[in-house]
């Protein structure tokens, strides 16, 4: 074989080595560039359509109030509203799987009108209050009960103003308290024993730094009676529009009384008709309890929802799925909840 | 002569060789670039600037400037910004002087990817005084 065939071969040999050896460099080098772009557009689209649906009220604007007509374009914020991430209360509501007029995951993705995606939605309260039950004691005609009552914020105490009411069989009453610097208060009341049966303590707490910030829990207990059975055993309750939807379980339950509670006011609410009541339009920046007490045969029921219906979670399961998450501050009705939106989904 | 020729020839295509060898070899130096820290950047900027937006919007943000309340300010934040975010608050007025003379912070800097946000906030009274508003926040790593 001749030199320059030799040659030739060698050098052919080489530039193809360094040709390919180039090619294989340069897709390793750009390929996270391209697939970072794509990322970029799919984090920003999902965040296009979280802040969309927190910012618009949506068509109809007022389709939160208005439970028979379609909905043509999902948002949440309130009709008209001058302040940004401010939600509406009804809206809200048809958010959560125990209204009845809430509106399915198929047709809210319909609404969103955004092709592959799926939306996981939840609102939480600011503050997380913890009930617990320390003592009680019977003395002649009343049983008194002592609660200890904790504040807290992402597991921190939290300093706050408490108020709270305890509903029983034909008995109402309020106790105020103040937490202390490690966020726990302890509160005490009496109960007669006349009214024994299922009993509600219903505790607000309002943060010390900013009256925005109030949160409410309700613990349920049994007052010279066994454990109540869970809420939502002998009514359905579906606060719509400033209406409370009670539905009976159950052909033999009767209703006696149904309260709204807020942090500072409290109201006996007016019968509409056999199943709803009007819910009062309260100057106060708090989530409102709704509570119906009622019979069923002989036994006592106190069963309560809150206006708006918060904590509250629905979409698309998203527990096994990688998944943009955004959290917001949004306040209802003035009062301050936390919104976590959860998108996942590709960009068309 | 013909073998020297040859010879200069082999020179050249190795010198090429080792030339395109280093061209190359310089893109290995470039770093990719990082998905999570854009993500959280993102993420940061939003919550900080809505976190403001909520507390500015009903006049608590001014009215606690106003008072120099700063630490009813950082439990107000800590409050309000979601877990695990750390955040510094630095207020100027509006000749750029520092008015918070304690640290606005909920503890020690928890990651170095750190995201600022920018906020103008007016007062609500009469002097419509203006703050500047310097919201650092960070997730821990």
């Amino acid at each position: 074989m001749p030199a320059i065939s030799i040659d030739t071969f060698f050098a052919c040999s080489l530039m193809i080595t360094v040709v390919v050896a180039a090619m294989a460099v340069t897709a390793k080098m750009v390929q996270p560039y391209l697939s970072e772009i794509e990322n970029l557009d799919q984090k920003e689209y999902l965040r296009e359509i979280a802040d969309y649906i927190l910012l618009n009220p949506g068509s109809p604007q007022n389709w939160g109030s208005n439970k028979t007509s379609p909905i043509e374009s999902f948002g949440l914020a309130k009709n008209d509203s001058l302040t940004p991430y401010e939600l509406d209360i009804d809206k809200v509501c048809r958010l959560n799987p125990e209204n009845a007029y809430h509106i399915s995951y198929l047709s809210l993705i319909k609404a969103i009108k955004a092709k592959k995606v799926a939306i996981r939605i939840s609102i939480q309260q600011i503050l997380d209050i913890l009930i617990t039950p320390i003592a009680n004691q019977s003395d002649g005609s009343l049983t008194n009960y002592t609660f200890q009552i904790r504040v807290k914020r992402n597991g921190f105490p939290v300093s706050a103003s408490l108020h709270c009411y305890i509903i029983a069989k034909n008995f109402f009453n309020y106790v105020s308290a103040e937490t202390s610097s490690n966020g726990k208060a302890t509160i005490s009341f009496t109960i007669p024993n006349s009214s024994n049966g299922t009993a509600l303590l219903v505790t607000f707490a309002r943060s010390s730094q900013d009256s925005r910030i109030t949160s409410y829990a309700v613990y349920a207990f049994g007052h010279l009676s066994g454990n109540p059975l869970p809420n939502n055993s002998f009514v359905s309750l579906s606060p719509l529009n400033y209406t409370l939807y009670a539905n009976k379980l159950f052909e033999n339950a009767v209703f006696l009384e149904a309260y709204a509670l807020t942090y500072s006011y409290n109201k006996t609410m007016t019968q509409i008709s056999n199943v709803t009541y009007a819910i009062p339009k309260f100057l106060d920046k708090s989530p409102i309890v709704l509570v119906v007490t009622g019979t069923n045969s002989s036994t006592f029921f106190a069963e309560w929802t809150a206006y708006p219906q918060i904590p509250l979670e629905m979409g698309a399961n998203m527990q096994s799925s990688e998944c943009a998450s955004f959290i917001y501050t949004v306040s209802i009705n003035q009062a301050l909840y936390e919104v976590r939106i959860q998108c996942e989904g590709v960009s068309e | 002569m013909k073998i020297q020729k040859c010879r200069r020839g082999q020179i050249r295509i190795l010198e090429a060789f080792f030339a395109a060898l280093l061209i190359f070899s310089a893109l290995f130096l470039i770093p990719a670039p990082s998905t999570m820290d854009n993500e959280h950047s993102d993420n940061l900027h939003t919550i900080g600037i809505n976190a403001l937006l909520q507390l500015d919007s009903d006049g608590s943000l001014s009215r606690l400037i106003e008072n120099g309340d700063w630490n009813a300010l950082r439990n107000l934040l800590w409050q309000v910004l979601p877990n695990g975010i750390w955040f510094n608050l630095t207020i100027l007025d509006s000749e750029g002087n520092q008015l918070n003379d304690i640290i606005i912070s909920n503890g020690g800097q928890v990651s170095d990817a750190v995201v600022s946000v920018k906020y103008v906030c007016a007062a609500s009274d009469s002097t419509y005084s203006i703050y500047i508003l310097h919201l650092q926040l960070a997730r821990a790593d």
